[in-house]
Parts: C-alpha cells; structure tokens; sequence
C-alpha cells in the first residue's frame, strides 16, 4: 500500500538559464553584497584582523612557457611537498644531477611561492630567493649519485637556511627519449622532496654528507618503496659495478602498469 | 590566538549571512532577534609532527608505542575513511600519523603490517582517495601487496564470530596490535562506537547503529564492548580546527563583514555559474573543495582515554554558550556530508546531515526546545548517484512512498534489502554503499523528528520533502510564515553558521 502524497507536491525541475534573468539574479546578489560593516551585536573579543589567515606560501607549481614545455613532454610526479608547507623560507635545494633536464623540470613543479633561482649565493638567499644547487657539479655520465661538494653549501651556512635534499628519477633516461616527436607515452620523472636539513652549527662537509645521504635515500625510496627503505637502511652496492651496468640500471624503464579491463 | 566561536546577536542593520544550501550559497537576511552560532576562526596547520611524536610517546593508560612493537608481531593499522573530515583535508594529518607508526614498527624490527581502511557499511574508497588520504609513499608501498585494503563487513571469511554473535575484522582480531587512527571533527567521531561500526561485520553494526540500537540501547554497548574487546587497540586520534578554505571559494572560511572584494567576487561568480550551469557543474564546485585544518591536538594510548581526550579537546574548540532553547533552529545544509563524501548527495544525505549531525551537536540540551521546528536550507533534489547510492534510490522511491515509520521500514524491507546480492556486490567491488546505509540514516533521524512539531526546508523539491514527512518552502519567510501556527509570530531563533562546526552549550535563561 502506497502512501497518498499530497496531490500539490509536484517535483521541481531546474528552470532553463535565460540571459535575463542570469542579469536580474547577478543584479539581486549584488544588491545582497550591499556594503557590509561590523555588525553591533558582535562580542568585544571578537576584533576583525588586519590579516586574514591565509595558507603562508604559494604552493602551486610554476607557470609559463618552461612549465607548460616541460609538462607537455614528460609526466612529472612531486612527492614530499605537504611536509614543507610551513617550512621557513628561503631554503637551498639540493638537488641530484643525472641529466641536463633536471634544472628545467624542477624549475617548474617547485612551488612559486619559494621563489626558485639557480644557483647558490649567500646575497640571493638574504634577498629571500630560494636557491637550487647541484652539488655533483655536472650530469653524471653514468646517472648515479656522486659525492657532493661542500663549497655550494657555504651560502647556506652563512645565512641560517634550511637546506632540502631534492632527488631527481627518470630524467636520465628521459632525455634520450624526448627527441623521438609524436609519441604519446611521455617518460615519468618523480621528484622526492625530503625534510630540511638544519645548517646552525655545522660545517659544509657535514651539511654535505646530510644532504648526501638524505638524497641517496630518497632515490632509493623511489627504486623500491618507502617501506622497503625503513627496513633496509644500506643503498645496493652499485658504486664499485662497471659504468656501463650503472648506466643500464639508470636508464631502465620503469615497469609500466597495465590497464586491465578483465581481471 | 584564533578567536573562538560566539553569538551573534542579529539587529537590523545586519547584513544578509551566508546560508550552504546543499549544490548552492546564498546571502540571507534574518530577522532582528536573531541569534547565530558561529564557529570558531578557520587557520591554516602545520605539518603536525611533533604532536603526533609526542602522542606516541605519551600515551594515555598505555605504554609508549615503541614498547608494544617486536620483531615477529602482527601489526595492523586501521585508519577512518575519506568520509572525515569534510571537506577533506588538503594535506592530511593521517598520513603524518601513519607514516610515524611505520617508522616507530620498521626501527621495532615489525615486519608483517597490513593497513585496513575503516570504512563500515561505507563506500570503499578507491586507490586515489587511499593515496589522498595516506599518501603516495604509504600506498605505493603496501596497495601492490594488497596489504592495504578496506574493510568489508560483508565477507564472512575475512570477519571472526565471537561467542555472542558479534564480528569483527579478522585481520584486526587476529593481530598482535591494532593501531587505529581516527581524525575528529564531531563528537560522533573517534572512540570505541566507531571504531565497532567501522570494523565490524553488517550485523554487528545493526545492532551497534541500526534501530535495534534504537530500542535496546544496552544490546548495543554490549555489542560495542565485544567488539573493542576482541582487538588489542593502540588508539590515536587527532583533533582538527575548522576547515579553511582557499581559492575561488574562500569566502566560505571568512566572516561576512570581513569579506574582501576577492570574497565577495567569488561569492558572485559562484552564485552565477551555479545559476547557469547544470548540476554537474556544482559538483565540480563543492564535491572538489578541500580545506586547511589546524591539528587543535593529537591523543594516544588505550581507547576510552584518548577517545576522552579529543572529545575535551573538540569541546573547548567547538563550544558556543546559548541562552536558552529556541523554539526554531535555522541551518543551511552544506559541503559534501560524510554520508556522501566526493558527492553532493541525496536527499537522504541532506536530512541525515541536518536532523542528526547538526541537531545533535549540543552538550546535552538541544539548541531547539521539544516541539519546536527545524529550518533548513537545501534543494532536496531527488538525485542519487547511479555509482554510490542504488540501495538509496530504491529506498527513497520503494519504501518511503510506503511508509515514514521507522520500525514498519526496520521489520518489513530491511532483511529484503540486506540480502539483495546484487547491492551487496556493488557494496563489495563497486564502491557503493551498503544497501542498509539509507535505513541507518533514515533510523539517526528519528529522534529529532520525534522532538520537533515541524521540519521546513527552503528551497526544497516539494515532492521530496513531502515523500520524507518534511515540508518545503520556497522562502526564509516563507517558513517562518508556515511555522507561525505552531510557534507563535515572534518566535525565539537560533542560527546555525555551518561553513564550520559548533557544539550548541545551552545554558538556563532567557
């Protein structure tokens, strides 16, 4: 047995928009945003604030001609930025180098708030840019981490700053493949954000050996898994191969997952 | 130093207020006399490490995590679903909480960890939610393995069966630990309720939040107590602020004499598009919002004492004293509810979300008196996601154009539509919710309906209000107007601001 509705409760249907009355329902909002002023009923305690509170940097990746190039031709994934939200800016990034493209890929999915330059000087750290350095010097031939160099560091130290260890995966094997126009699989790069390094008190050798071990761990989290890398805390013993084998490692694909549509 | 949550006393020369209803906003005008909870100010958090470190450590009737992890143990992680909070967290404290967990077992030597999405008689998340929630290097280590996954209350071989009757996870009984991680923004959240409804099989929860918990509430404590007791919990629960919206929508977050001309523009262009575009388009809107909380605090160690922690801690956030019951409670019904997260849900959701959630949110005394009325504001479109809500669609055109009574539903289509394998099976592979999902809401219902003489919602789909027992206006006055016969021409109103949570502590007076 059915309930009987009352016969006037008829469903609704969406009215069409007409242009007249998009510009008659614009001009009534309008009306309701009529200028507004601290109501009288308001408690003494609560005082409007110069400021709103806001969400401090501007964490959305860059924008432009070097973004827009970058995205069209590679799959970037950045990994580790929730951790670095409310991280006291500038910083120096450290980054790995396994190819010519890391500067362009990073320059684009950094936040824009941090304000990203190349290069490393204690005048553009005190100007409030952020820094990004390679401490390997130049791409390595073979993709593999190399030792750092204390010097890059120096303008860290002089000025306080944060440094964040950058690992860079995909570029080395992604430059070959950029040349090849038209193909639809664009070769994946992941860029792994660890946590700041404290530079107070240290030297550059030791800020240097952190950022290093920093680094080569979170390449380490990309080649297997996260989990993986808490259990196993020593990097595969890669360093002592032949430089062609390490080379090969580099630039290997990564697995691609399959869709499936029948399981 | 944010500034608390207070009562505006609303005089004439109030500006109209922002009033969620449901696919839309709208700046309403309320009379003089008015008085309107508002929440609490929405700040940005931080990244809350140290809290949750801290926690761990510190535990309340426990010993530190560290101390209750070995080499060779079963650990299980269970964590609450992407149905809290909402909107949902831009950067999530769970994955904060859960990637220290796995530090603290990987130094302990722990090996074998299997992480359980707590989602109940809820939809199963996806791996994309799972990845929002927890994070892609906790997901990328654990989904390949299927060492993450959802609950599921319907798969018998994966649930235990105590001696009562009741069930339970089996992977959670089974473990040496569970670790569940619970976010709260509701005093319905956390503890040992939930996390019994969250994990236990589909009878359990009936028993725990289905009408039998209705008429035999100690059945259901006893239910609870089985459940709770069947797992050794390590219970971490984080306390979070209001939500702080940014982008296009930030208006939502700001008070509306502090609205700048970006406010105000936004508040505008969303009105309009809103007004121009298909239902979809509002989706897009309200279903992709996120939000900034602060971490108000972090609480560990045995369930009830941290569960009592957040609760204290939720409270002195969330508390707005009121003089005094009103004889009409006004509230504007929302973002996403829990009850249909990533959607902009059902009618069902929308009077879930205002008759229980925000009706219940009060110390003890509700906000409105017995046999009072309730005005919300929603369009109580009669929509149901053809991917999530099947078992609601029939619900809401099968069972409620037969009858409105709780305990008829409860004995005549509840067992037909629990046992309907082809809801199960959505339930189960599809991420729809469990066909007895509408029959829960229906019953959390129940109690305001019994208190109040009237529920008027403006702007409502007349044919589905009426469907629910509930009426529709077409306008604020229009309701007050409806309402006139019953509470009187000059009836006393409270307001509530839900752009954010408040507790409704009603004090003697008036």
């Amino acid at each position: 047995m059915s309930r009987d509705l009352a016969p006037w409760a008829t469903p609704a249907g969406k009215p069409r928009p007409r242009l007249a009355g998009l510009i008659s329902g614009l001009a009534r909002d309008a009306a309701s945003l009529r200028a507004s002023s601290v109501p009288a009923g308001l408690p003494p305690d609560q005082v409007v604030p110069k400021r709103r509170a806001r969400a401090g940097v501007d964490v959305r990746p860059a924008v432009g001609r070097l973004a827009v190039r970058v995205r069209r031709n590679l799959r970037v994934e950045l990994v580790g930025l929730s951790d670095l939200r409310d991280q006291r800016l500038p910083v120096l990034l450290a980054a790995n180098h396994p190819s010519d493209l890391d500067l362009p890929v990073l320059l684009s999915v950094l936040p824009r708030g941090w304000r990203v330059v190349p290069g490393s000087s204690a005048r553009l750290l005190a100007g409030g840019a952020s820094c990004l350095v390679f401490p390997e010097g130049e791409p390595e031939v073979d993709g593999h981490l190399a030792p750092f160099a204390a010097d890059v560091f120096a303008g860290a130290l002089a000025e306080g700053v944060d440094v964040i260890p950058v690992a860079v995966q995909g570029t080395f094997a992604a430059s070959s493949r950029l040349t090849w126009r038209g193909t639809t699989l664009k070769p994946r790069v992941t860029v792994r954000l660890g946590l700041p390094i404290e530079t107070h008190g240290r030297s550059a050798e030791e800020v240097a050996a952190a950022a290093h071990g920093a680094v080569a761990a979170l390449l380490a989290e990309g080649s297997a898994t996260w989990w993986q890398t808490l259990h196993r805390a020593d990097e595969p013993a890669l360093a002592s191969t032949a430089q062609w084998r390490r080379a090969w490692d580099a630039s290997q694909p990564e697995p691609e997952k399959r869709r499936r549509i029948w399981r | 130093m944010t500034r608390p949550g207070f009562v505006l006393d609303v005089d004439e020369r109030t500006q109209p207020l922002l009033v969620p209803e449901g696919t839309g906003v709208r700046l309403q005008t309320f009379g003089a006399g008015t008085r309107v909870l508002y929440p609490g100010e929405a700040v940005a958090g931080v990244a809350a490490y140290e809290q949750v470190d801290e926690a761990l450590a510190t535990p309340l009737g426990s010993e530190p995590l560290a101390h209750r992890l070995h080499p060779g143990m079963r650990l299980t992680i269970t964590f609450s679903d992407i149905s809290t909070p909402q909107p949902p967290m831009r950067h999530d404290v769970r994955r904060v909480i859960v990637e220290r967990v796995l530090e603290t077992a990987a130094a302990a030597g722990v090996d074998d960890v299997v992480l359980i999405a707590a989602t109940g008689l809820r939809r199963h998340c996806t791996k994309a939610e799972l990845a929002h929630v927890l994070g892609e290097r906790v997901v990328r280590s654990f989904a390949g393995d299927a060492l993450l996954r959802n609950h599921d209350a319907e798969d018998t071989s994966e649930l235990v069966t105590f001696a009562e009757g009741h069930t339970l996870n089996r992977r959670v009984a089974e473990s040496d630990l569970v670790v569940n991680i619970a976010v709260v923004t509701e005093q319905t959240h956390g503890g040992a309720r939930a996390f019994a409804s969250s994990l236990a099989g589909v009878d359990t929860i009936d028993a725990i939040v289905g009408r039998p918990a209705h008429h035999h509430p100690e059945a259901a404590q006893v239910a609870i107590a089985a459940v709770v007791g069947g797992a050794e919990v390590f219970e971490v629960e984080a306390v979070l602020g209001q939500p702080l919206v940014h982008g296009p929508m930030a208006f939502l977050s700001a008070r509306e004499w502090e609205w700048k001309l970006r406010d105000r523009v936004g508040f505008l262009a969303a009105r309009r598009a809103l007004a121009a575009a298909p239902t979809q388009a509002s989706r897009a809107l309200f279903g992709g919002l996120e939000a900034d909380y602060a971490v108000l605090g972090v609480s560990a160690g045995a369930m009830d004492e941290a569960a009592a922690a957040a609760q204290a801690t939720l409270l002195a956030d969330r508390r707005v004293e009121v003089a005094g019951q009103a004889d009409i409670l006004v509230a504007g019904i929302g973002h996403p509810t829990s009850q249909a997260p990533d959607s902009i849900g059902n009618p069902l959701t929308a009077a879930w979300d205002g008759l229980s959630r925000l009706y219940g949110a009060h110390t003890g005394t509700p906000a409105v008196r017995e046999g009072g009325a309730m005005v919300l504001f929603h369009p109580l479109a009669p929509r149901f996601s053809t991917r999530h809500d099947s078992a609601s669609a029939d619900f809401f055109s099968e069972v409620l154009s037969r009858t409105t009574d709780p305990d008829e539903i409860a004995a005549d289509a509840q067992l037909r539509f629990a046992g309907d394998e082809w809801f199960i099976r959505l339930y189960q592979l599809h991420h729809s919710f469990h066909p007895l999902q509408p029959f829960h809401l229906w019953y959390a219902i129940q109690p305001a309906l019994a208190r109040l003489s009237d529920v008027v919602v403006v702007g409502a789909d007349r044919r589905s209000a009426e469907t629910m027992g509930l009426r529709a206006a077409s306008s604020y006055a229009d309701a007050l107007e409806v309402l006139a016969t019953t509470q009187g021409r000059t009836p006393l109103i409270t307001a509530l601001h839900t752009t954010g949570g408040v507790i409704a502590d009603v004090t003697a007076g008036r």
